[in-house]
């Protein structure tokens, strides 16, 4: 029989002790310079040699803490959000926000399993008017509404 | 003082910031009312749309958004049963209960008049220890900020909850996170792994957004039963003569022990709400109604809530040290606008600062008015689906984490942060010491670096001076108050197997 430990805790030790790894490896390039003239390295390694010591006692009190698996995580979801508005981000710009929000609204509607290609519509519809009306018409942010071709041809 | 509340009301009453600090109120509500979106959340989401106004405008707007929040907050916890945040648990465990039995008209009613009464209140002690406080932190030198932001730093983990090793390492996190970018003294480049658009820092309101908004969507979805219930009939609002005359002493009581608690760092918020339901069960003389429905369990947290909200702004107005994730991003709010907090701004904003708590009281009267009255639209909104809600919030994130730069680097920074966010939720660490050592990181190693010039590099500077020793050892007695009884109970479950 294998022996109970919090996986959650020991997952992130490891994750905290990797972090200060990295941070102390990057952080060799910047001068640490001396305690009354602290030079740009000198404050993130304290710092960093901190995160080390405190992912260290996370890892060793996973060993000890009360059992727990790792959860699960909900990539669908995870996926379908993310993506959604990495893909608001780059269509804002060039392709307005009129398409941008269209596009977020069809693929996080993706999310959620209940969701309908009706409903998918409609609220693409009334949330592009609501964008219209609020950022474009009210607070005249300076993103463009429609394409940048239709707009200046 | 009362020439200088006199100054905060002639700023306040301005039509534009009247006007805002009523927007403030009813988007705070109408966002706060919704289940699954609390004011760290809503605040962060909504932060952008303040930019384009003045300072002081903004910051009315922005405390309006807070406390509406709040008493939306409170209105789904009640009718719903969803507390939004920790602070409305309490509020659950009697609000609901006599919602069930038909008052929740009563709940709702007592407590937006205790919350009323305790915001104007502490709104009376915000403006009498304000001044106070500043003419002290005048007198710190670099040595006793470093201490303090590191008290600060230490109490913002006592009250989160979970293990406090990781509420700690979330705190560095942050520190290191806030170190990001361009070195101001030598000009170095720090941890920008290559994208120049950092060399200005890692962007607050994407760090935000993403750790409380975005990660909270995905969240929600994963968890269905988070965001969804009956909502309960609202009834009559008015409070019969026996529920009033129980509850006025409860909302003293509330008032009393929130003004209090808002001060500390760290979680006052929460600890004073809870700390007020166990006093009313104490000394209420209605004990056996605890637990279905009784109306002090409703008046005395609500109150002690509000009032700590109100005076949780003090340290964040006089030393620049957010007390909560919710001053966090005020303080934030503020540095995007060129004005750091600190004990200065009371003389060189003085507009800024009376204006603000001058119009603390004006936002609690606003929610007094268009809460009670308004309460059915605010039952008709919990009725909206969550999968209508969540990709409008999407929107909205992605439009504010764009238009603060104008650059699409920043929404993807939104959805790292999302997805870091989410990562956090998954491995059970808590994302709100991460916001406030993201916000006091770079101020921690700029005193920390001016104090080592001036003691020409010895380090006992921190301990030869009394203040910064007092706030040293406090610390240390907060970390180790937390530290022992944990490892006590872990010595005792491994002596139990």
């Amino acid at each position: 029989m294998s022996k109970q430990v919090n996986a959650k805790d020991i997952a992130s030790g490891v994750i905290l002790l990797l972090l200060a790894a990295i941070g102390i490896y990057i952080n060799l390039d910047y001068q640490l310079g001396t305690a009354s003239r602290m030079g740009p390295g000198y404050m993130p390694l304290v710092v960093l040699v901190a995160l080390g010591v405190l992912g260290m006692g996370v890892l060793l009190a996973g060993f000890y803490g009360s059992p727990e698996r790792l959860e699960k995580w909900a990539w669908r979801e995870v996926g379908l959000i993310l993506a959604a508005l990495s893909i608001f981000g780059a269509m804002l710009e060039d392709i307005g926000m009129a398409a941008a929000t269209v596009a977020l609204v069809v693929i996080s509607g993706l999310a959620d399993r209940t969701q309908t290609l009706k409903g998918i519509a409609a609220l693409a519809v009334v949330l592009v008017a609501i964008c219209w009306l609020v950022f474009t018409w009210g607070l005249q942010i300076s993103v463009p509404f429609l394409p940048s071709f239709l707009t200046n041809p | 003082m009362l020439d200088n509340l006199e100054l905060g009301l002639s700023v306040a009453f301005t039509f534009q910031n009247l006007a805002f600090s009523f927007v403030g109120c009813v988007i705070g509500t109408a966002i706060g009312v919704l289940p699954g979106v609390g004011p760290v959340a809503t605040i962060s989401l909504l932060l952008p749309l303040t930019f384009g106004l003045d300072p002081i405008t903004s910051m009315i707007m922005l405390a309006g958004i807070y406390y509406g929040a709040q008493y939306g907050g409170s209105t789904s916890a009640i009718l719903l049963n969803l507390p939004g945040e920790v602070t409305a648990v309490v509020t659950t465990l009697e609000g609901h209960k006599m919602a069930r039995a038909g008052r929740a008209g009563a709940a709702l009613t007592v407590a937006a008049i205790g919350s009323f009464f305790a915001g104007t209140v502490a709104t009376l002690v915000v403006a009498g220890a304000g001044p106070l406080l500043t003419t002290v932190a005048m007198a710190f030198g670099p040595a006793e900020y470093f201490s303090l932001i590191l008290l600060g730093l230490i109490a913002a983990t006592v009250l989160a909850h979970g293990n406090i090793l990781k509420s700690l390492a979330m705190i560095v996190l942050g520190v290191l996170f806030g170190l990001v970018g361009t070195d101001l003294q030598s000009g170095q480049i720090r941890f920008t792994l290559g994208f120049p658009q950092l060399f200005e820092g890692v962007g607050f309101v994407p760090l935000a957004m993403g750790l409380f908004g975005i990660a909270e969507i995905i969240r929600n979805l994963e968890c269905p039963e988070n965001r969804s219930g009956t909502v309960s009939r609202v009834g009559k609002l008015w409070l019969t003569k026996d529920e009033f005359s129980r509850s006025v002493p409860s909302v003293l009581r509330g008032t009393a022990l929130g003004s209090l608690l808002g001060v500390l760092p760290g979680g006052g918020l929460a600890l004073s709400t809870f700390a007020s339901y166990m006093l009313e069960r104490k000394v209420s003389k209605h004990r056996e109604e605890f637990g279905s429905g009784a109306i002090e369990g409703v008046a005395g947290p609500e109150s002690a809530n509000n009032a700590a909200s109100q005076t949780s702004f003090i340290p964040m107005l006089t030393l620049g040290i957010p007390a909560n994730a919710v001053m966090a991003l005020m303080i934030g709010a503020l540095m995007i606008q060129g004005i750091q907090p600190g004990p200065r701004m009371i003389d060189e904003q003085p507009t800024l600062f009376w204006g603000l708590i001058a119009s603390m009281w004006i936002g609690n009267l606003m929610l007094l008015v268009i809460n009670l009255p308004l309460v059915g639209v605010w039952v008709s909104l919990l009725k909206v689906p969550y999968k209508y809600l969540y990709p409008a919030i999407l929107v909205f994130c992605g439009i504010g984490a764009y238009s603060v730069n104008n650059s699409a680097f920043d929404v993807y920074q939104t959805v790292v942060f999302g997805l870091i966010g989410y990562a956090l939720i998954k491995l059970e660490f808590e994302p709100a010491p991460l916001l406030i050592g993201f916000v006091l990181g770079p101020m921690l190693e700029e005193y920390l670096k001016r104090a080592m010039v001036l003691s020409r590099g010895d380090v006992s500077v921190f301990i030869d001076r009394p203040v910064s020793a007092v706030f040293l050892a406090l610390g240390a007695l907060a970390l180790a108050a937390m530290i022992l009884p944990s490892i006590r109970r872990r010595k005792e479950e491994a002596i139990a197997e």
